[in-house]
C-alpha cells in the first residue's frame, strides 16, 4: 500500500497524473461514438494509441478488423488486406492525405487538430451532428 | 411555440455538446504542455514559464525571462557577454548557474558554464523553461549548481509542420529564423531549426572612441528521436563587438570576438521500464578576442596596441543513472564522468606571442551520486541526495575530491505545498580561474557554500502566491585582488533571500503577476556588501485574436547601478490561426537598470553608465504551413 502511495505522490509531483491521456482518450471516444454510433465502440488498433490503452472503460478493444467498428490508423502498415473497407480514423494528419481515413485526431503546428473530410463521410454514409460541422472540411 | 421550444432545447443540447468538444480539446491542449510532463518539484524551487508564457510574453530571447528572475537578474560584463552574476570588472561571474537544451548542459568548459555562449539565446525552437534555483538536484548536473536553466525544444510529434519567423527592430536588428518537424512513416520524429540575427545596439562614447556591442549569430539545431533513443546536434556560431573590451587598462580603438560552438547527443533509455538512462555528449567551442588601441595601452600595463585571445575547448560527458522503485522509496543511483581539454594560452601582444603557459590543459571529473526519495505519508516527501566528486587535473595541477550534500521534504495538500531544502556544497574553481596564467591561480580552494531554502505555496484556480526565503554562507569565495588574480576570501560570504509573488488568474486567459523580491549579500573581504531589491508587475490580457503583453521590472540598490525602472509592453494579433503579427517595445522609456563599466583605470578610473537592457522596438510576423 505504501508503494502505491508513494508511486501516486511521486507520480503526481514529479509528472502530474495522466490527465492529458485521460482528455485525449475522451476525445477518442466523443469521435468513435459519433462514427459508430454506439456508446461502447468496438476499436482495433495495430499500432497502440497509448491514451486508449490507458483508459480503454469506454471501449471495446477487439484483435482484429473484422469485429472492428473503427480501425485507427497510425502507418500505412496498420491497415491490412482485411481494414481496407472498414471505418478508418487517422491519428496522424499524413493518414488523411496518404489513406482513406475518413478524419484524424492529430498534433500539428503546435496544437491538437480534429478534421473530417465530407466526400469520405458520404461515401460511409455517415452523417455527422451540428456540433461536428466546424471540423468537417473539403478534401484537398 | 412548441417547434419553438423544440428548437431551442435542441439548439441549447448542440451548443452544450459543441462546448464539450470544443472544451475538450482546449483542456487537452493546456494538459499536454510538455512542462507538465519534464518539471520535477522535488528538484529545487523552481519557476516554470509554459509555452503558452512564453507565446503571450512575446519571449525573444532568454533575456526577457532572466532580466525578472528573483534574486538575480541579465546582466552582460563588460565585453558584452551574458554574465548574471556580474560582480567583477575583469573576472566572469557566472560559473554556478548552468544551463541545459533538454538534458545536455551546455557549456564552455573553460568558464564552467554555457551562460556565456547561450544566456541570451533566441528561444523560437524552445517549448517551455525550467528554472530551479537553490542548490538543485544532482541528477542535473555533472558539476554542482546554485541555478540550472533549462529549455527544452519543440517536440516533432506536436509541432509537425514548418514556421517561418522574420522580425525586424531599433537600429536595423532583424531576426530570422525556420523550424519544420514531423515523424515518419518509421516512427522516426525530427526537428530542425536554424535561426540568423543580428542583435545591434546603440553605440556609446568617451574619450573620443565609440564602443559597440552589436551580435550576430547563426544557430542550427536538429533532433531525431526514434522512441527512447534521440541524436541531438547543436551548432552557434556568434560574432560580437567587445563593448569596452578585456582589458579596463585604456579604451579599445576597436575589439570584436569569434565564437563557435558545436555539441552533439546520444541519450537513450533500456530496461523494459526504461529505468536505465544513458547519456552521451561531445562538444567544441572556440573563438578569437582581438583588440586595437590607440594610444597605446599605457607603459605600466605593457605598452602594446593590439592584443589577441583565442581559447580552445572540448568536452566530453559520459552519463548513466538507474532508477529503483521499493517499498517506500525510489532511488536513483549515477555515474558521471566528463573529460574537458582546453587550451587558453597563445595571447599575443603586438603580433608577439606570451611565452606563459597555462597551469593544466586536461581535467576529468568523476561524479557518483544517489538520491532517494522517501514518501512518509501520501502528502509528506523527503529527500536524501549525496555525490562524492573526483577532480583528475593533468600537470603539476591538484586534484579535488569535494563532497555534495542535499536534504529535502516537501509537504504537498490540495491546495498548500511547503519545500524545504538544506544544501552543502562544493564548487570547484573553473579553468579560467586555476588555470589561466595571468589572472589564474592553480592554489585556489574550493568554494564551500552551506544553506537552505523555505518555500510555502498556495494555489487555487484563480490565485497563486508563493513565498520563498533562502540563506547561504560561502566561505573560501572566490574574487580578484589588486593585481587582478583570482583568491580565495578570507571573510565568508553571507547571503540573505526572500521572495513574495502573487498571481491572479482573472478571466479565463488573463492574469496578473506581482512580485517582489530582496538579496542581501554581507561579509566578504572586499566591498560587496549590498541589498538590492526586484520588483516585478506583469499582465498578460487576452481579447479575442489580441494578447496583449504589459511588465513593469523595477531594481534597485544593486552596486555600480542606478535604480531602474524597465517598462515593456507588447500586442500580438492572430490574422488566422497560422499567420500572427506582433509589436514588442523593450525597456520603452529608457529608464531601466544601468550598468556603470570602467572604460580605463588609468591614470584614474572613469566609467561609462549603459542600460542592461537596451531601449528597443521590434516588429515581426510569423507563419504555420
Amino acid at each position: 500500500m505504501k508503494f502505491f502511495s508513494l508511486l501516486i505522490l511521486l507520480g503526481t509531483i514529479l509528472f502530474g497524473a495522466n490527465e492529458d491521456l485521460r482528455l485525449e482518450s475522451s476525445i477518442y471516444y466523443t469521435i468513435a461514438k459519433e462514427l459508430s454510433g454506439k456508446t461502447r465502440p468496438k476499436i482495433y488498433m495495430r499500432s497502440n494509441v497509448a491514451s486508449i490503452q490507458h483508459f480503454s472503460s469506454n471501449f471495446e478493444i477487439v484483435n482484429s478488423c473484422d469485429d472492428a467498428d473503427i480501425v485507427l490508423v497510425t502507418y500505412k502498415k496498420n491497415i491490412t488486406a482485411q481494414c481496407k473497407d472498414k471505418l478508418l480514423f487517422g491519428t496522424r494528419y499524413k493518414t488523411l492525405l496518404k489513406e482513406p481515413t475518413v478524419g484524424a485526431f492529430f498534433w500539428q503546428k503546435g496544437r491538437p487538430n480534429i478534421l473530417f473530410y465530407k466526400s469520405r463521410l458520404k461515401k460511409h454514409g455517415i452523417t455527422l451532428s451540428k456540433d461536428f460541422q466546424k471540423y468537417i472540411d473539403n478534401e484537398k | 411555440m412548441r417547434f419553438y421550444l423544440f428548437f431551442l432545447l435542441t439548439s441549447l443540447v448542440t451548443s452544450l455538446a459543441a462546448e464539450s468538444l470544443d472544451t475538450l480539446l482546449n483542456e487537452y491542449k493546456s494538459e499536454s504542455e510538455l512542462s507538465k510532463k519534464t518539471k520535477d518539484e522535488n528538484a529545487g524551487n523552481l519557476i516554470v514559464y509554459t509555452r503558452n508564457d512564453l507565446e503571450r510574453m512575446q519571449v525573444e530571447s532568454l533575456k526577457d525571462l532572466l532580466k525578472s528572475q528573483r534574486f538575480f537578474r541579465y546582466f552582460e560584463n563588460r565585453e558584452g557577454e551574458p554574465d548574471l552574476l556580474n560582480a567583477d570588472p575583469l573576472s566572469y561571474s557566472s560559473k554556478s548557474i548552468k544551463i541545459y537544451l533538454n538534458n545536455t548542459e551546455l557549456t564552455n568548459p573553460i568558464a564552467g558554464t554555457g551562460i556565456i555562449l547561450f544566456g541570451n539565446i533566441a528561444m523560437d525552437f524552445i517549448d517551455h523553461v525550467e528554472i530551479y534555483q537553490g542548490f538543485p538536484s544532482f541528477e542535473f548536473a555533472i558539476e554542482p549548481a546554485l541555478v540550472v536553466i533549462k529549455l527544452y525544444t519543440k517536440s516533432p510529434k506536436k509541432d509537425a509542420g514548418c514556421r517561418i519567423k522574420a522580425l525586424v527592430g531599433t537600429n536595423g536588428s532583424n531576426k530570422e529564423n525556420i523550424y519544420t518537424a514531423d515523424v515518419t512513416e518509421n516512427n522516426v520524429g525530427y526537428f530542425l531549426y536554424a535561426n540568423h540575427e543580428d542583435d545591434n545596439r546603440y553605440k556609446r562614447s568617451a574619450e573620443d572612441k565609440t564602443f559597440k556591442r552589436d551580435v550576430h549569430t547563426n544557430h542550427f539545431y536538429a533532433s531525431f528521436e526514434k522512441e527512447a533513443t534521440k541524436l541531438e546536434l547543436n551548432a552557434l556560431k556568434i560574432k560580437r563587438d567587445e563593448f569596452l573590451g578585456a582589458l579596463p587598462y585604456t579604451p579599445p580603438l576597436s575589439d570584436e570576438k569569434e565564437q563557435s560552438y558545436f555539441n552533439a547527443t546520444l541519450s537513450t533509455k533500456l530496461l523494459s521500464d526504461n529505468s536505465l538512462s544513458l547519456h552521451a555528449d561531445y562538444l567544441r567551442t572556440s573563438g578569437d578576442y582581438k583588440a586595437t588601441y590607440s594610444p597605446a595601452v599605457p607603459a605600466l600595463y605593457g605598452g602594446f596596441s593590439t592584443f589577441e585571445q583565442p581559447y580552445d575547448a572540448q568536452a566530453l560527458t559520459l552519463l548513466a543513472k538507474k532508477e529503483y522503485h521499493f517499498v517506500k522509496h525510489s532511488l536513483s543511483l549515477g555515474l558521471q564522468f566528463r573529460h574537458k581539454l582546453f587550451d587558453l594560452d597563445n595571447i599575443k601582444r603586438d603580433g608577439i606571442e606570451d611565452t606563459t603557459s597555462q597551469a593544466y590543459t586536461s581535467e576529468d571529473i568523476y561524479s557518483l551520486f544517489m538520491e532517494d526519495s522517501y514518501a512518509v505519508t501520501d502528502n509528506d516527501l523527503l529527500s536524501f541526495s549525496l555525490m562524492q566528486q573526483f577532480y583528475k587535473r593533468n600537470k603539476k595541477m591538484k586534484d579535488e575530491s569535494p563532497q555534495q550534500l542535499r536534504l529535502g521534504y516537501i509537504k504537498s495538500l490540495q491546495h498548500f505545498t511547503a519545500k524545504t531544502f538544506l544544501n552543502r556544497q562544493q564548487l570547484v574553481p573553473e579553468p579560467y580561474m586555476t588555470a589561466e596564467a595571468h589572472i589564474g591561480n592553480p592554489d585556489l580552494d574550493p568554494e564551500t557554500y552551506t544553506g537552505g531554502t523555505q518555500e510555502f505555496s498556495y494555489k487555487t484556480t484563480k490565485h497563486f502566491a508563493r513565498m520563498t526565503l533562502g540563506y547561504t554562507q560561502i566561505k573560501d569565495f572566490l574574487l580578484s585582488d589588486t593585481n587582478a588574480v583570482i583568491q580565495n576570501s578570507h571573510k565568508a560570504l553571507n547571503t540573505y533571500a526572500g521572495a513574495l509573488e502573487y498571481k491572479y488568474y482573472f478571466r479565463e486567459s488573463d492574469e496578473l503577476h506581482l512580485e517582489a523580491n530582496i538579496l542581501k549579500l554581507e561579509g566578504s573581504d572586499i566591498a560587496m556588501d549590498s541589498t538590492h531589491f526586484n520588483y516585478v508587475f506583469r499582465m498578460l490580457n487576452n481579447f479575442s485574436k489580441l494578447n496583449i503583453f504589459n511588465e513593469l521590472v523595477i531594481n534597485k540598490g544593486y552596486r555600480n547601478n542606478q535604480t531602474g525602472y524597465d517598462y515593456s509592453l507588447g500586442a500580438k494579433y492572430a490574422l488566422t490561426q497560422d499567420l500572427k503579427i506582433a509589436f514588442k517595445g523593450e525597456n520603452v522609456f529608457n529608464k531601466g537598470l544601468k550598468r556603470d563599466y570602467l572604460y580605463t583605470i588609468f591614470p584614474t578610473a572613469k566609467s561609462l553608465a549603459v542600460p542592461v537592457i537596451e531601449q528597443k522596438f521590434m516588429l515581426s510576423m510569423e507563419y504555420l504551413f
